[in-house]
């Protein structure tokens, strides 16, 4: 709020005074976003942490794009308060936007990762329950005809998380960051209602064929 | 020289009667247009005419597309293909105690949402 009030009376006055305090408020305020971005980057890589299991080699990929950009603004943080001039800001600030792109499709891209991997352990999850129900003694045998028709849905899961995972390869234009992960996200909210039907549909199973 | 008689002027022709004369223009007119006695300039307007008939039957098909349909006929918007939930509710009571458990991670897993957006921000500043 600071750089906008500045920004404003430098606009309204064009005095030297005002252009310097525009320029220190922005100084300022670049400096506090890159603290905070190298914050939120170093809280995302750890997250992914979470259901790394589902797919390792992926999810450490995504750590490693993270940890580059988490680099960047630890760099940024020493560069920017050195700029002393409106040239250098501006040039900064343009080549900053450039890379926000890029950065922005790492940060979504890690994000669609993640819950695809806490779906997919899920998923796991309930596949684990229905060998459980196969192999359980007090669980009538017709349960198996109902059990195997679920292959049908988790294919339908993986088509999804396919999906989701085709928007993040999206090429980005330069100038512009087009964002894939409302897209993502509806396939990833398509996946989970399949999840919710083959755990109320196991369950469904287990209350009829079960017999103490 | 009085017997000298243009050839190309049939009216002139002795032996041709006004009958004759008749018939013969009849026979190279369609629909009141006179066609020509040429089979080359005659095949010529014949793939002409035709030219035309197909450009107006594609003005006509053109035409058609465009114009939009009747309220009533107007194609559906596709829309989300969303699975409805499941209608019944299983009674989790009756399931056993370690199915129980491991259904209840399922459930906290679907039912929790991971919001973790990044942080909003204005890249004109310093511009």
């Amino acid at each position: 709020m600071v750089y906008v009030d500045k920004k404003r009376v430098y606009t309204k006055y064009g005095t030297i005074t005002t252009q310097k305090e525009k320029f220190a408020a922005a100084i300022n305020a670049i400096n506090s976003r890159n603290k905070a971005f190298k914050a939120y980057l170093l809280a995302l890589r750890v997250l992914l942490d979470d259901y790394k299991s589902a797919n390792p080699t992926q999810t450490e990929k995504n750590q490693i794009d993270l940890s580059k950009w988490e680099a960047w603004f630890t760099e940024q943080i020493t560069v920017v308060p050195a700029i002393n001039n409106d040239d250098d800001l501006k040039k900064w600030t343009e080549d900053f936007k450039e890379k926000y792109i890029v950065i922005q499709g790492v940060i979504y891209t890690s994000l669609v990762q993640n819950e695809i991997n806490l779906r997919q352990l899920t998923l796991d999850k309930l596949q684990d329950i229905a060998t459980d129900i196969r192999n359980n003694p007090s669980i009538r045998p017709e349960s198996q005809q109902w059990i195997s028709s679920l292959t049908v849905k988790s294919d339908l899961i993986s088509t999804s998380f396919n999906s989701a995972l085709t928007y993040t390869r999206k090429n980005q234009s330069q100038t512009k960051f087009s964002n894939f992960y409302p897209d993502a996200k509806l396939e990833l909210n398509k996946s989970n209602n399949y999840l919710r039907e083959i755990s109320a549909d196991l369950k469904l199973i287990v209350t009829k064929f079960y017999s103490q | 020289m009085d017997d000298y008689q243009n050839q190309d002027l049939g009216n002139l022709n002795p032996l041709q009667t006004k009958e004759d004369q008749e018939l013969v223009s009849k026979k190279f007119k369609l629909f009141g247009f006179s066609m020509p006695e040429d089979p080359k300039l005659r095949l010529l307007v014949g793939l002409g005419a035709v030219v035309v008939f197909l450009l107006i039957l594609a003005m006509i098909t053109s035409f058609s597309r465009r114009t939009p349909r009747a309220p009533g006929r107007v194609a559906p918007t596709p829309t989300v293909n969303v699975t409805p939930l499941p209608t019944e509710n299983p009674d989790t009571t009756k399931l056993p105690q370690d199915l129980r458990d491991k259904f209840q991670e399922v459930d906290n897993n679907v039912n929790t949402g991971i919001n973790f957006n990044p942080p909003q921000i204005d890249t004109e500043v310093g511009l």
